[in-house]
């Protein structure tokens, strides 16, 4: 068969006038997606707020126990149970040591535990959900019943039989983690995906040809931003959480080592007695957590396309 | 609807916080025990009996007379059931048990007892000599794998029986008649009475225990006993409710109708229980807690014949050297150990026996009237010499290794100190793994470990009982010391009938125990309790037992 092309003359075109070309000009500067992001995150002054305490608690957490005088398992039995002072401005607690450098060694531990969480959540939670939400029928199917039975066995049998393999340890919190932290997220970016791979824009994006790939993370997600933040937020404190219970039981860090879950839990006996020892560490945890909620809140604001100026 | 979310999230960490603070008790939800509507039914009754509820802290691993090992079982075992002889709960030495008369040989390696009459069971079927040699036939059978059976390898033919060499005829238990029981010993045995009164050689209703060996002693419809109580209730992990055994032979002395022990593993738990009147009695007081307890004349504290100490497993490198051991041992300050970690008054370790027991000069404690031979404060100079000449100068070179205990905040505690010591001290680096009392034990008696924390009480009192430990394929010798001289002294002074000359071969068997070390004492028990002042009778041994035979409630 042979193709017929349209003729066309040159005479059918002519040049636009610049006057006509200006007018359909931005008037802004074009942004890309992050710069637009972190241009709306700026005004949000709670949103700030908690960046700033996420990153002052990051920086004790990293330089803090280099500058700090004290070790953080470093005991002198003549100081036990102190009362905060100048030189020990949290206290010491049974063993005599600086509850200060502890509380920012510890949070090493919990926030390299929030951080592997969200890792984990945000990759393998988001793309998982995200596949089978797009893919639909069988893929999905199949997908979903993994998800039910990972979601099904209680997180403890994991640690359990971890511990027989690997021994306690960071390395088996982080793997529990791994395991079963996505299941939450990934069952959430699907049934947003649902919903919105049903909308017009995507049609559009079918109709224009993108690919299926560049639908998922350019179209989709970012409409799912909103849920997909407010979980990630609540998983890190979650997370933390997690860990101070596994310690707490034998399953996670070992002494001398403490992360803030660790703290709290040993400091709940003489919470009569020397409750400083308690409020440090617990306030920690709060800090950090209203940190993250405050910019996760922020976030989801500014993540979210449909409130894009 | 920005500001709506931001007060939104101030919520959640407040609810944050909240979960934080449950999340932390969890245990109390689990444990505590709720003895108000128990109150309530019992003010509805007409005639209101009379309950004391004891903190038990953990639940017993078995109460079956043969098998158990544990001081907690032991409570239950006690106040359940009774042997030929019982204990006296004013000098804590044995008296007329069932047997109300015994005749012993002259040369002690004969023991005839009369049992009284009209002996029953607490379900009121008849109790004969029979069920008293079955009990103690129960021990010796090499199928109930007893930790315990050593014990009453003095009965003649005892071991070769539990080692398969002689048929249970041959064992030196005879039945006379229904009431006569006859018991012949290889040696003569000083301590014999005293492993009469014990826990172990106690009468068995056969029919119930062979219809289910190992879950007779798990339901309280099985658990026949023959003491002064016996098991009304066994709520697992919760609580075992006793009550008066109408069929004991001396009832009239036991005053209280029901004692109910509960298991609140969690001191802070506990002492809130028995600041709110719930429980009666406790004895897991809170290390934090003692100092001002003690000090406030509220808590008690009795010296007890046990020790605490760490086993080095001697199969594993590097603890098959004794100069490794040794080193371990002399680099950790006791003194400031007990001071200002443990707080429950304890004395630091000297020597592996603790204090109380009659040493040669009958006059003078065993544990004082030889020099120590553990300094209470560290030596660190020598403690580094014995470590470098055993190959780790500074500790280089030095594996990592594991220390294992079972959960509690004050082995914890303990542990987390000496690591410290060592580590500051030697350049050592241990690791700490806890793990749950019953994993516990069973991981440590595979030898699955390169050092555990474990602590025993003298089973008796008397000074061979701890020195049994160590010998040689022990059941309970978990560091598998194996050294024939140590279990050559043993031996002898096992059958020495001279208790001065007795005395003397205890010290040269603690004397090769304190050269080789495989265990570490660190200190001797104390029990610091907490007592309401109106439950009067109790009595709390130096073994660690209680007993609430003689406990009544004083009416206000």
């Amino acid at each position: 068969m042979e193709t017929k092309y349209l003729e066309l003359d040159d005479e059918l075109f002519e040049d636009v006038n610049k006057e006509e070309k200006l007018k359909n000009e931005c008037l802004q500067p074009s942004l890309t997606y992050w710069q637009d992001t972190w241009r709306r995150l700026k005004k949000d002054k709670m949103a700030l707020a908690g960046l700033v305490i996420i990153i002052i608690v990051t920086l004790l957490a990293i330089f803090g126990p280099l500058i700090s005088p004290y070790e953080y398992d470093e005991q002198n039995f003549d100081l036990s149970n102190q009362a905060p002072v100048l030189s020990h401005p949290f206290g010491t607690d049974q063993f005599g040591r600086d509850i200060f450098v502890r509380v920012m060694y510890g949070a090493r531990i919990s926030l390299s535990i929030g951080l592997v969480a969200s890792i984990i959540n945000l990759t393998i939670g988001v793309i998982y959900g995200g596949i089978a939400g797009l893919k639909g029928g069988a893929v999905d199917n199949i997908m979903m019943r993994i998800v039910d039975i990972l979601y099904s066995i209680p997180t403890m049998i994991y640690v359990i039989l971890l511990m027989v393999i690997i021994g306690s340890g960071l390395k088996s919190i982080y793997i529990t983690l791994g395991i079963s932290y996505w299941v939450g997220m990934a069952r959430i970016v699907r049934s947003e995906v649902l919903r919105i791979k049903q909308e017009e824009f995507i049609l559009a994006a079918k109709v224009l040809g993108t690919s299926q790939r560049r639908i998922l993370l350019r179209h989709i997600l970012p409409n799912a931003m909103g849920p997909i933040i407010v979980t990630l937020t609540l998983s890190i404190p979650s997370a933390i959480f997690t860990e101070a219970f596994l310690s707490f039981i034998g399953l996670g860090v070992s002494a001398p080592k403490a992360s803030w879950g660790v703290l709290v839990n040993d400091s709940i006996s003489s919470l009569s007695l020397f409750p400083y020892q308690l409020f440090f560490p617990a306030a920690a945890i709060c800090i950090t957590i209203l940190g993250f909620n405050f910019l996760g809140d922020g976030l989801r604001d500014a993540l979210d396309p449909k409130l894009r100026k | 609807m920005k500001k709506k979310s931001q007060i939104l999230s101030v919520l959640l960490v407040i609810a944050m916080l909240a979960t934080l603070a449950v999340g932390c008790n969890n245990k109390e939800t689990n444990t505590t025990p709720t003895p108000a509507p128990e109150k309530q039914a019992e003010e509805n009754n007409t005639v209101e009996e009379s309950i004391i509820v004891a903190n038990l802290a953990a639940e017993p691993r078995t109460i079956d007379p043969a098998i158990n090992n544990a001081a907690d079982g032991s409570t239950v075992i006690f106040n359940i059931f009774e042997g030929l002889a019982r204990i006296n709960l004013d000098n804590d030495k044995p008296e007329e048990g069932i047997a109300e008369k015994w005749d012993i040989s002259d040369d002690g390696t004969k023991y005839t007892f009369h049992l009284r009459e009209n002996l029953k069971w607490s379900d009121g079927t008849p109790l004969t000599a029979e069920d008293v040699k079955y009990g103690i036939m129960r021990v010796l059978d090499p199928n109930t794998a007893s930790s315990y059976a050593y014990h009453a390898y003095c009965i003649k033919n005892g071991k070769a029986y539990y080692e398969g060499n002689a048929s249970a005829e041959d064992v030196g238990v005879n039945v006379i008649d229904e009431n006569t029981l006859e018991i012949n010993l290889e040696y003569p045995v000083p301590y014999f009475m005293d492993l009469v009164a014990w826990h172990l050689l106690l009468p068995l209703k056969a029919d119930v225990v062979e219809n289910d060996p190992d879950g007779w002693s798990q339901d309280p419809e099985t658990i026949i006993s023959n003491g002064p109580f016996r098991v009304k209730e066994w709520k697992h992990n919760e609580y075992i409710l006793l009550e008066k055994n109408p069929y004991y032979w001396d009832k009239d002395s036991v005053k209280i109708d029901q004692v109910k022990l509960v298991m609140i593993t969690d001191g802070n738990t506990s002492l809130t229980a028995y600041k709110t009147d719930k429980i009666d009695y406790m004895a897991n007081i809170p290390s934090i807690q003692i100092p001002n307890l003690v000090e406030s004349g509220d808590a008690k504290v009795v010296d007890q014949l046990g020790t605490y100490y760490y086993c080095f497993n001697v199969d594993k490198k590097p603890f098959d050297d004794a100069r490794v051991r040794k080193a371990l041992s002399l680099a950790i300050d006791r003194q400031a150990l007990v001071k200002t970690i443990t707080q429950g008054k304890e004395n630091p370790a000297i020597g592996f026996l603790p204090y109380g027991l009659t040493g040669v000069d009958k006059s003078k404690d065993f544990r004082t009237e030889v020099d120590p031979y553990i300094d209470i404060n560290a030596n660190i100079e020598k403690a580094k010499k014995l470590l470098a000449e055993a190959g780790y100068p500074d500790g280089e070179g030095f594996p990592e290794v594991a220390f294992k205990y079972n959960t509690s905040e004050n082995h914890k505690a303990v542990a987390e100190a000496i690591q410290a010591m060592w580590k500051k001290n030697l350049g050592i680096n241990i690791s700490l793994t806890n793990q749950e009392w019953k994993v516990f034990i069973d991981t440590v008696g595979q030898g699955d470990y390169e050092i555990a924390r474990y602590g025993y009480f003298s089973d008796f009192n008397d000074l061979g009982s701890l020195f049994d430990l160590w010998v040689t394929d022990g059941p309970n010798n978990y560091p598998h010391y194996a050294c024939t001289e140590y279990d050559e002294l043993v031996f002898a002074a096992r059958e020495e009938q001279d208790s001065v000359k007795r005395a003397e071969l205890y010290h040269q068997v603690e004397d090769k125990l304190m050269e080789d070390m495989p265990i570490m004492p660190i200190y001797y028990y104390t029990k610091t309790y907490l007592l309401k002042s109106h439950v009067k009778g109790m009595h709390i041994s130096p073994l660690g037992w209680e007993f609430f035979r003689n406990a009544y409630i004083e009416q206000k």
